[in-house]
């Protein structure tokens, strides 16, 4: 079965400060079963863990249902940022 | 967002604790022979504001402390000497982070040329531009460890942060990057306890990490690396057995098998917090109810009088009981608040030595009693009297180097400030081996004044006294560090408001001792009940000179004036309570009333109350929340029989009386 694919765009900073404004917006996500969700991070300016936890808890969640998660256009600090704390996995189908 | 506003506030509340800690020590350091411990103590405190400042975003903290830190850390490695100049760029970098954590407080954003003059020196300091806080992460190749060093060890660091972990300001990232600077690290991250995006409370951390560190560094300066998270994560480090003094195998030492079991091992762990810190509010809150709870207990006993022990011998003992668990809670109640003196004695060093620059003194400080507790009321209230005395001891108490060499002392002058309990009462002293109280200058100034009569002939004790008189000052000139006359008397007068007394004790010649005496807390006072009519009232006992019923002949009348009493030949204002407070049925004579004798400031005044009830340890209630203002009181507080009785403000009552009693013993 072919999965839904869906697309978002992260936000320029995902720190402490900004975290649950975007944990919010992704609940509203419709991410039913094998979604493949595209996230798109070439805005992202600035990430601590509070967003690299984020991005887990969405990967956890997809995968949960047996969809995808792709991360498009992180710049060099995103990349740095998810291989500093371990989940450069998380970027394993990057493009 | 509120939850995120809290944790700035807890950020911001450590971020002043810091910058006391860095300015104390920056001040203590000794220049010739840098303490390598004390130099990193004042990194880790710069470190840890811009470790905070990252996490909320306040981006020119970061930056500036950046530079800060880098200089702090050439310190530390030797490369940068310390010498008077660096330290006093320092503590002007200290300020400017007030300054800048000042208007994080305050929601502000500072303006962008703040600091840059101090900031260009630290970068000067350091040798020469810092890279910004951007590329302060080293390349991944300096992490690269040289496998030709024979001293490397492989560490295991289990990190398991707790849930509120970002709430305090700290950054995991930042973390595990400064651990990548000590060497090559493996970092396995646990996301187990991570939950999906419709659980997620995104600003908890859920995740935890395993780090196998492989390093020349000691196990000390990993444990530096999580020096300020301690308290919020649990933290496991331990040297592979096999792997100590390894070569250049290291890198191909392989990875064990991590059992770590986040949960479970965090919730199994003996969390090491030994203190938690409360929001003052909620302290005060307590503190309340505790004072409520007295003065049930107090209504209870008095109720329970006249009760027949022999008859009600469970409720009696119950009640005795009840008094005594109530004692033993409000103690422990108020211990809460008790806070260290330290915290603004710490703030004198820095005054000190910018008053000495500034007045070409050579001065030091020498404290004692640091950690003498009070309670934080009373912190709050002494800080500017105790640095106005401060002031007047560098002014006016310590001479000039080379007076003080002609005068066969040392050039350098010393203050020694002390606190101590004594008495249940805390006892500050402010003691310099300067010139003393100028006994000729200071009588020959209160008469030009007009502070006191032409032909008064006053003892010493009172002369030197003299200093704390409303507009007196013997300043040859007047400067912006004392000199205007309206220091010693609100100096006094502040700490007469807090239940308190300040005296000198003059060694002319060879110096003079401040003496300040403030009750351990300001929610409780000693008190004397007096009746009048059917008011009651409470005079605080420390105010209380002396009681007497003085002869009608004693009491006279001044034109346009209150009446005057000759108590001993010193004639004293007299201060009708009734007239004051509108009481009808009053005894209006004082020599068929009762006269308490109180003192205010350099004042005395005598109050005409009907009677003295007693003597009593009451609860202050104040007003503030609830009526305006009322001119001569300070409070309120219950009584045992529930009554509500007026606390009164003898400094108030004092500036009721129209002119100083010496003038009125003239025109008598």
């Amino acid at each position: 079965m072919q999965g839904v694919y869906k697309a978002f765009v992260l936000p320029s900073v995902m720190t402490i400060e900004t975290v649950e404004v975007l944990a919010a917006e992704l609940k509203q996500l419709p991410l039913s079963e094998k979604t493949d969700l595209v996230l798109d991070a070439s805005h992202v300016e600035s990430i601590t863990t509070p967003g690299v936890q984020l991005i887990a808890s969405l990967e956890k969640t997809l995968s949960a249902q047996g969809g995808t998660l792709t991360i498009n256009g992180a710049r060099n600090s995103f990349t740095r940022a998810l291989k500093d704390v371990g989940l450069e996995s998380l970027l394993g189908r990057s493009s | 967002m509120a939850d995120l506003d809290q944790f700035k506030h807890v950020y911001i509340t450590e971020c002043f604790e810091l910058l006391a800690d860095m300015e104390e020590r920056l001040l203590g350091l000794n220049i010739e022979a840098a303490d390598n411990e004390a130099l990193n103590a004042i990194f880790r405190c710069a470190h840890s504001i811009k470790g905070g400042s990252g996490a909320f975003g306040l981006d020119y903290i970061t930056n500036f402390t950046h530079v800060l830190e880098a200089l702090l850390d050439s310190m530390r490695e030797g490369k940068v000497t310390p010498s008077r100049e660096v330290v006093d760029t320092l503590l002007k970098a200290t300020d400017i982070v007030t300054q800048m954590i000042h208007a994080a407080k305050d929601g502000v954003c500072p303006p962008p040329e703040l600091g840059a003059d101090i900031k260009s020196q630290l970068e000067q300091f350091a040798g020469g531009e810092i890279k910004s806080t951007k590329s302060a992460t080293p390349p991944e190749s300096e992490t690269e460890i040289d496998g030709r060093d024979t001293n490397q060890r492989v560490w295991r660091i289990d990190f398991a942060p707790h849930e509120q972990l970002f709430s305090t300001g700290n950054e995991p990232l930042l973390i595990l990057r400064e651990l990548a600077q000590l060497g090559k690290t493996e970092i396995t991250p646990y996301t187990a306890r991570v939950p999906e995006i419709a659980y997620l409370n995104a600003t908890l951390c859920h995740i935890c990490w395993s780090i196998q560190l492989t390093t020349d560094k000691p196990e000390s300066s990993i444990r530096e690396v999580f020096e300020f998270v301690n308290d919020c994560c649990d933290l496991k480090i331990e040297a592979e057995p096999a792997t100590l003094s390894i070569s250049a195998t290291t890198a191909a030492v392989p990875q064990r098998s991590v059992k770590l079991a986040p949960a479970e091992d965090a919730a199994a762990r003996v969390t090491q917090t030994t203190s938690i810190r409360v929001d003052l509010d909620k302290v005060d809150r307590l503190v309340n109810m505790v004072g409520e709870l007295v003065i049930t207990e107090a209504m209870l006993r008095a109720q329970t009088r006249d009760f027949a022990v022999e008859k009600y011998a469970g409720l009696m003992r119950g009640v005795d009981e009840l008094s005594q668990h109530t004692r033993e809670l409000q103690e422990a109640v108020m211990g809460i608040r008790m806070q260290p003196v330290k915290t603004i004695f710490s703030r004198m060093p820095r005054i000190v030595r910018d008053i000495s620059a500034q007045l070409g003194k050579d001065i030091r400080l020498v404290t004692s009693g640091e950690k003498t507790e009070v309670d934080k009321t009373v912190i709050e209230q002494l800080s500017d009297p105790l640095m106005h005395m401060i002031r007047n001891s560098c002014d006016h108490g310590i001479e000039t180097p080379d007076i003080r060499t002609n005068t066969g002392k040392p050039a350098q002058g010393v203050i020694y400030l002390s606190a101590t309990h004594r008495g249940g009462r805390i006892i500050i002293e402010i003691r310099d081996d300067g010139a003393g109280v100028n006994r000729e200058r200071v009588l020959a100034k209160a008469k030009e004044k007009g502070l006191i009569a032409q032909d008064a002939t006053p003892a010493n004790d009172e002369i030197d006294n003299m200093i704390f008189m409303a507009g007196f000052s013997t300043a040859e000139k007047v400067t912006n560090v004392s000199g205007r006359g309206v220091g010693m008397d609100v100096v006094k007068r502040n700490i007469e408001g807090m239940g308190g007394s300040v005296r000198v004790t003059n060694n002319p010649g060879k110096g003079s001792l401040f003496t300040v005496s403030l009750p351990l807390t300001l929610a409780i006072l000693d008190g004397m009940i007096v009746r009048v009519g059917t008011e009651n009232y409470i005079i605080p006992i420390t105010s209380i000179i002396e009681t007497l019923r003085p002869k009608s002949d004693d009491v006279r009348p001044v034109e346009g004036h209150s009446d005057v009493i000759n108590v001993r030949g010193e004639f004293v204002s007299v201060i009708y309570l009734h007239r004051i407070f509108n009481i009808t049925d009053a005894q209006d004579d004082p020599s068929k009333a009762l006269v308490v004798l109180v003192e205010s400031g350099h004042q005395k005044m005598g109050l005409v109350v009907d009677e003295l009830i007693s003597q009593q340890q009451v609860v202050i209630k104040s007003l503030e929340a609830n009526a305006d203002p009322v001119r001569g009181i300070s409070g309120a507080t219950i009584l045992g029989d529930g009554r509500v009785s007026l606390i009164l403000e003898i400094n108030d009552l004092a500036k009721m009386i129209p002119q100083e009693p010496q003038k009125f013993a003239n025109a008598a």
